[in-house]
């Protein structure tokens, strides 16, 4: 600096420094601009890529990590990749996904153009119904119908033999329809979602210039909303798709006795009940991750097409909106229809069942008592448990966001070398189903002492939802207007000052819908928990899981409502507190 | 019969009236335009016409037949109305010739008639060689053209143009302003236009409404709103305008600061009114004495290539002339300007408030 400046012609640079100078400063530029991208790589590679590189190992393996005789071998993967049973699993698999997909599409798409071009009233309500499922959990909804639903003692038909006279079952939800319809219930808030906002997206001036040219309501309705739609529809049905195919709880609840060949399933019972096969339970999660990223993939694909999709709009005049006149209560019945089977029975549902002692062959001699509840409340196990969910419930979101934020940060705005790649890594996740992440983590952690505690839990969730922080974070910085940080560098702040100061205050609302999200999230999740939980590091859902798998649904019924309880508190606190727009988060 | 009646028409969400209490004729093969500011309630009119908004209360006719009256209304696709959106919607999963062909199928037309139309119609606009491209791989003017065929190929009634140059750049809208003119001439076609534009709003209409707040201001052809003015808001918004406070003093008389003028206009029986003077209309004046001749003193000058823009102080006001480019004007110089009593405009002086 020194000659630099002393030098006489100021525009000629100083000339490099003697060579034992030069290496440090070689390093030292080095590390400003690698450091951060090496060590975000590094951060990512051991919580996402790690597991899944194990889970290809242990698919490998000859029996499990802890195994001194473990040798390699193709055996498991030729079982499961080759032989009947296990494609038999894989296409039914697929089948069971795809009609959930199509189905909670096709109810999201009519409820959503309900809302969102009709005169139906009281919209906000019907909304906020629609979603709320989302924050429930499916393993709870799943539990609930099998109370409700199975075709001896659920509840349903013991009223319908009560009330009715029947002899046969009015309903039978332990068959495949049933699971599918079962799952379709919980996946139609995102099919929901997704066409409702691009409803909101799309110019209302194509429908418009429908009418004007003679269309009627339903012409425009099928040849220009739906058409115009296709590319989210299809992104929908992908996104479901991938959900439903990684769902382990409501098919194992559903189907576990009639053993209905689903690959999440079999990924656990390989691994939980005799005869125990962890590098076969390996090897078939690995299938279920090439369903998997078959499916993001073609989501993908549908979202990028959607871009050609996209319109000027003009300014925000609000659409016509199509009268129902005659059709409003028809209408209100889809939705309220749809909302008692979500919702409405399946909480009636458990609330009896956690009243009663056990299940008998009429309602109207119910054996009520409060033996579950008090239960509940003297329990060690279930006060453990609530402990534990709360834990990991406030430790995932924070750390996941947190971390979220900075790799967008570095991605966005410092535009770090290896960009793309972080990019990409962070987003991986999505292609990993819970109980295939679960698999992963077990081979990476099972001989390290994490394993066993609550923190591998917390590492398991954080992969799971990286991709759903970080893109909110992505997102949000997208819309904030960069000028605003270029000026914090300006007056001087370094960019940890500036984003700590200036972006995170502007993006606010955002990351607390973020950590919302991850909170309910982590509060409910079973499938990447189940095949981690032991004694030591119980959560309710796993408990939960425990009381069905031993037939006693009173205490599981319980624990999922107290569950359900957690998360309506979180939801509560967002909206309230933080005043998040949780239909905007998702 | 005027093709388009539009009676008393109100329009109010919630507490804000939208539209006001709005009237006015289009005669068959008219050009109108509805200019005003943004949120003057013209687009708003524009779609209540078309049946995209209901109305609060007035009625509106469309070739003699009642399509609104109070609430009750006929729906858009029953009109036999069509528009030019601002945002052109074009149907992006829809080739340019099923965009065009859309209207026709819902009226039903047989295949070999509707593709000698669509062909037609696109031949017209100049996109005949794109039938088959989709509609979002066209340039904007392209899009533009193609709004404009559709909307004319199922010969409506009434045509409704919603602001659709304010999308396009500086020189393609010139451009399309004077395409769209010519198609409206040949085709004939009963139009109402709406624009913030008043450029577009003059060259192309027969007859302009000026609203504003949710009224009409005024209404005449664009001389009669650029010559004569009926207060403050429209002879600042068409045009550029020198409104200066004055005071009559006899008939063809008046006071303005220290200056005493001649006006052909007569004048009402206001004594304080505005003297409305056109930059363009002042002019530089050989010698003192004269008639409407006065000193002046240039305070700036603004080079503008065809004209200079100039600031000047004469009689105790400041005015804006624009003088022409070759009279090599400096700042500082010492003038005679002069206004011809006919380009002299006496606008009454009507409280804000009451427009």
């Amino acid at each position: 600096m020194t000659a630099q400046a002393n030098s006489l012609a100021p525009g000629l640079s100083a000339p490099p420094a003697a060579g034992g100078v030069m290496q440090p400063a070689l390093l030292t530029r080095l590390r400003r601009r690698y450091g951060l991208s090496v060590v975000l790589i590094a951060i990512l590679l051991v919580l996402v890529v790690l597991p899944a590189v194990f889970m290809f190992v242990g698919a490998l393996m000859s029996g499990g990590m802890a195994d001194p005789n473990a040798h390699f071998t193709l055996q498991k993967l030729r079982l499961v990749y080759t032989t009947w049973p296990y494609l038999h699993a894989l296409g039914f698999t697929l089948m069971m996904s795809g009609g959930v997909a199509a189905l909670a599409t096709v109810v999201g798409v009519a409820t959503a153009w309900l809302v969102a071009r009709t005169d139906i009233p009281r919209k906000g309500f019907l909304e906020l119904c629609l979603i709320a499922p989302l924050f429930l959990s499916p393993f709870v909804g799943g539990l609930a119908w099998l109370i409700l639903g199975s075709p001896k003692s659920g509840l349903i038909n013991v009223m319908a033999r009560d009330f009715l006279g029947l002899r046969t079952p009015l309903i039978n939800v332990v068959t495949t329809t049933g699971i599918v319809c079962v799952m379709a219930l919980y996946f139609v808030p995102y099919a929901y979602l997704t066409v409702s906002s691009s409803l909101r997206n799309m110019d209302p001036a194509m429908e418009e210039a429908s009418y004007l040219n003679g269309a009627g309501i339903v012409s425009t309705a099928l040849r220009i909303t739906l058409p115009v739609l296709r590319p989210a529809l299809i992104s929908a049905y992908f996104f479901i798709f991938v959900l439903a195919a990684g769902t382990f709880s409501i098919p194992a609840v559903l189907g576990g006795a009639s053993r209905v060949p689903f690959l999440a399933v079999i990924v656990f019972q390989t691994s939980a009940s005799y005869p125990i096969d962890y590098g076969k339970s390996a090897a078939v999660g690995t299938v279920l991750f090439w369903v998997s990223v078959m499916g993001v993939m073609l989501y993908r694909f549908a979202s990028q097409s959607a871009r050609r999709f996209v319109t000027v709009t003009a300014r925000g005049f609000r659409i016509r909106q199509v009268r129902l006149r005659g059709w409003r209560g028809p209408a209100m019945a889809v939705i309220a229809v749809y909302v008692l089977l979500a919702i409405g029975l399946p909480y009636l549902a458990l609330i009896y069942t956690a009243l009663t002692r056990y299940i008998t062959a009429s309602v109207l001699h119910a054996p009520w008592t409060l033996d579950n509840v008090m239960w509940a409340r003297d329990a060690p196990e279930v006060t453990d448990s609530i402990v534990n969910t709360l834990l990991v419930g406030v430790v995932t979101p924070t750390i996941c966001v947190g971390f979220a934020v900075l790799l967008a940060f570095a991605i966005r705005r410092l535009r770090v070398p290896f960009a793309r790649t972080l990019d990409y890594l962070a987003m991986f996740p999505i292609a990993i189903p819970g109980i295939v992440l679960g698999t992963g983590i077990f081979w990476t952690y099972v001989t390290t002492p994490v394993y066993g505690t609550i923190w591998i839990l917390v590492l398991a969730f954080l992969a799971s939802y990286l991709p759903f922080a970080y893109r909110i974070s992505d997102t949000a910085l997208l819309q904030i207007d960069k000028s605003w940080e270029e000026a914090s560098s300006l007056c001087g702040a370094a960019h940890g000052r500036t984003l700590w100061r200036v972006t995170v205050p502007l993006i606010r609302p955002a990351l607390l819908s973020a950590w919302v999200m991850v909170f309910i999230f982590s509060v409910r999740e079973i499938s990447a928990a189940i095949l981690l939980a032991s004694p030591s590091n119980e959560v309710l859902s796993t408990v939960s899981w425990n009381y069905l798998d031993y037939g006693d649904q009173q205490k599981a019924a319980v624990l999922g409502l107290i569950q359900t309880v957690i998360l309506i508190g979180g939801v509560l606190m967002g909206q309230f507190v933080f005043r998040v727009r949780l239909t905007q988060a998702v | 019969m005027a093709q388009l009646q539009v009676d008393r028409l109100s329009i109010r969400y919630g507490q804000y009236l939208a539209v006001d209490d709005v009237s006015f004729d289009v005669r068959e093969g008219e050009f109108v335009s509805l200019l005003g500011p943004s949120g003057c309630g013209k687009t708003t009119t524009l779609r209540c016409i078309a049946g995209l908004e209901t109305a609060s209360s007035g009625r509106i006719a469309i070739g003699g037949q009642r399509v609104a009256d109070g609430s009750w209304e006929v729906p858009p696709n029953k009109r036999g109305v069509n528009m030019v959106f601002q945002s052109y919607a074009v149907w992006p999963h829809m080739t340019v010739f099923e965009n065009v062909a859309y209207g026709l199928r819902s009226q039903r037309v047989p295949t070999a008639e509707l593709t000698r139309r669509v062909r037609d119609t696109l031949e017209m606009v100049g996109l005949g060689a794109f039938e088959k491209r989709y509609g979002t791989e066209l340039s904007g003017g392209q899009q533009q053209r193609l709004a404009v065929a559709r909307a004319v190929v199922t010969s409506p009634r009434l045509l409704l143009f919603d602001e659709p140059l304010s999308n396009l750049d500086a020189g393609l809208r010139e451009r399309m302003r004077v395409e769209l003119t010519e198609l409206q001439r040949r085709l004939g076609r009963t139009s109402v236009y709406v624009t913030h534009d008043q450029a577009e709003a003059m060259a192309m209409s027969d007859r302009v409404i000026l609203m504003r707040n949710g009224r009409i201001v005024q209404q005449g052809t664009p001389r009669d709103l650029y010559e004569t003015p009926n207060c403050r808001f429209a002879a600042e918004f068409v045009g550029n305008a020198n409104l200066l406070p004055g005071v009559l003093d006899g008939p063809g008389r008046i006071r303005v600061g220290d200056l005493r003028l001649n006006a052909a206009t007569p004048a009402s029986g206001d004594a304080d009114l505005l003297v409305c003077i056109r930059p363009e209309n002042v002019q530089i004046a050989g010698e003192a004495g004269g008639e409407n001749v006065f000193a002046a003193q240039v305070e700036r000058v603004g080079y503008l290539g065809n004209s200079l823009s100039c600031e000047i102080s004469a009689g105790g006001l400041r005015l804006r002339a624009d003088l022409p480019a070759h009279s090599r004007m400096q700042q500082g110089a010492s003038i005679h300007l002069r206004v011809d009593p006919a380009n002299i405009t006496l606008v009454p002086e009507v409280a804000e408030a009451a427009i």
